[in-house]
């Protein structure tokens, strides 16, 4: 390390921790000190490609799986993320849909969960904001109150998909996404090879291609193959932080700590740190999701610029939410087919995703290993498992417009890879971990970054989301203060 | 090789492609695999389990056709079935045969 002491010391190089580095960086003097700490290696995406065309990559062994760095006391149970510099940014699909405004107000108006202490209103202009230095692909009208266009125009429907946005209009969408529809800033278009999570054309937005400047600038020291396993916490505030490199320990001071691994280890750091909130750890989930193949009689599904040309609104929300989860359906442009003489593309496949309710009986805990926490999984909750009964019996309807021959479904995924809860968001520090600028409620230098924040789990993909809430919790820290 | 001429009974299967196809999944997935396929792909033919009962068979038979130029054909079963090489988006990208590139919206 260069230094004895930091200004601001961040964990990880995902969305959370790139998009508050890169607001903070934005009014930071020309002097400020910051070491971010990386656990794994820079593995580039042309590298990974090759990894999985079948040629041999030295980069291929630096970084772990994901499933050796966790103790998983269910293992048919999967939590799907990416180590490495960038964090999961390698192996997201690239899906940018914003929350709806009742996501966040899930008490207020339908009696389950909790009310974020932040909402739509609040978190509007840092979505735009997101969604420009993302260049989100997207449609002209949404199910959510935008003020502009998007930055590049909507990919293109399948002729299945046009069919039902002329019936449901904004609630049948083409889907905001990461994926690029045109050209820009060295990405390339998207041309629906449908293996988003290392996208073999580099139209996909990942911090690698971000060209943000933000681990580059000169006031930024990154350390790679750096574990940091706990905080030492003085009186309410971090006044170290801890961490594992070439079978070292190392102790740093840093003014300001920003937790940015993700839901599973910012809750085992602070475990490990002794954090004696209540809810830390506490609430682990994700969406639930499955696959419905719809076989049609005498339509086939063609066209289509990407891999999820759609996003359907129609099962989501509603006073239905009182009783069980919200339903977003994503349009699938898989290459798939029906091995059938004449009816090889009339097939549509829709991959229904439903939101869950944190349960505290679902969980982080620490190991005698330091650096590996132990996942304590139940399933999903009942509200959740109506939901999907609900929608097998309400999709016949909701797809009348077609000519429907029959609906089959998948066994539910193992995972949506979206990590949440652990360190949820509340007004009080009796209702979660963080308030709503992701400061620990306790130690008011420390921010915990990323989808562990979340108050409830929306059926909507987390990764626009908890990058606004990075910046939100940036601007309204440090521009002030900087001034 | 039996399943795949099996599930598409209806089609004209090049021979010696279905014998690549077969050759180049077996390299793919290494020997020790390659027997327990073997294994199983034999009692799901001796018992004529089709596709809708068999993840394996999906797999395969998946697989073959999609790494054949069957679809930029567009799904004309009256033309020989020839294999192209084995189908991988991250070695040969914008290669979805149902996407806007093969199928354009109308001008």
């Amino acid at each position: 390390m260069k230094q004895t002491a930091y200004d601001v010391i961040a964990v990880g190089t995902g969305f959370a921790t790139t998009f508050f580095l890169k607001e903070y960086l934005r009014t930071a003097p020309a002097k400020a000190k910051v070491l971010v700490l990386e656990r794994g290696h820079f593995y580039p995406r042309a590298e990974r490609a090759k990894d999985l065309s079948g040629e041999p990559t030295a980069f291929a062994k630096l970084n772990p799986h994901s499933n050796d760095a966790i103790q998983n006391n269910r293992p048919e149970k999967d939590w799907h993320f990416s180590i490495g510099f960038g964090g999961s940014s390698n192996c997201w699909y690239g899906c940018t849909p914003r929350f709806l405004p009742s996501d966040f107000r899930m008490k207020t108006l339908y009696g389950v969960g909790n009310d974020w202490p932040i909402q739509y209103d609040e978190l509007d202009p840092y979505y735009e904001e997101v969604e420009d230095l993302m260049s989100i692909s997207g449609p002209a009208e949404t199910p959510y109150p935008r003020r502009k266009p998007y930055p590049q125009p909507p990919h293109l429907f399948t002729e299945v998909d046009k069919i039902l946005h002329q019936k449901y209009g904004k609630l049948y969408i083409n889907q905001p996404t990461a994926r690029a529809r045109v050209a820009m800033n060295g990405r390339n278009p998207c041309c629906a090879s449908a293996v988003c999570g290392v996208c073999p054309a580099n139209a996909k937005f990942t911090i690698e291609n971000s060209n943000f400047g933000v681990y580059e600038d000169p006031r930024v020291e990154l350390l790679f193959g750096a574990q940091v396993y706990g905080l030492e916490l003085v009186q309410d505030r971090v006044r170290r932080v801890s961490f594992r490199q070439d079978n070292h320990d190392f102790h740093v001071p840093g003014e300001v700590v920003a937790l940015g691994t993700n839901a599973l280890f910012n809750a085992n750091i602070l475990l490990n740190s002794g954090d004696t909130n209540a809810l830390t750890g506490r609430g682990l989930g994700e969406q639930l999701g499955l696959q419905a193949h719809v076989y049609l009689d005498n339509m086939q599904s063609l066209g289509g610029s990407t891999w999820v040309n759609a996003n359907g609104y129609m099962l989501y929300d509603g006073d239905h939410r009182k009783e069980y989860a919200a339903c977003l359906m994503e349009s699938s442009n898989a290459p798939l087919f029906r091995p059938e003489s004449g009816k090889w593309r009339n097939l549509v496949s829709f991959r229904m995703i439903f939101a869950d309710l944190p349960n505290n009986e679902n969980y982080v805990a620490t190991t005698a290993d330091i650096m590996k926490p132990q996942i304590h999984y139940k399933g999903p909750s009942d509200y959740t498992l109506r939901g999907v009964e609900a929608m097998k019996k309400r999709l016949p309807d909701v797809l009348s417009c077609l000519p429907v021959e029959k609906i089959s479904y998948d066994p539910p995924f193992s995972s949506e890879a979206h990590i949440l809860g652990t360190t949820r968001m509340s007004a009080t520090a009796q209702d979660g971990v963080v308030d709503k600028y992701l400061r620990h409620h306790q130690y008011r230098n420390l921010f915990v970054l990323g989808s562990g924040s979340f108050t409830t789990y929306t059926p909507a993909n987390p990764t626009l989301t908890l990058s606004a809430l990075s910046l939100h919790a940036a601007r309204n820290t440090f521009s002030s203060s900087h001034a | 090789m039996g399943i795949i001429h099996n599930e598409f009974h209806f089609l004209k299967l090049d021979p010696q492609g279905v014998k690549r196809f077969v050759a180049d999944y077996c390299r793919l997935n290494g020997l020790g695999k390659q027997l327990t396929m073997n294994l199983k792909t034999k009692t799901y033919r001796l018992l004529k389990v089709d596709a809708e009962h068999s993840n394996l068979v999906r797999i395969l038979t998946h697989l073959y056709l999609i790494s054949t130029d069957f679809f930029q054909n567009r799904m004309d079963e009256s033309r020989e079935v020839k294999y192209l090489g084995l189908y991988n988006p991250h070695k040969t990208p914008c290669a979805n045969p149902f996407s806007a590139v093969y199928y354009p919206p109308a001008a």
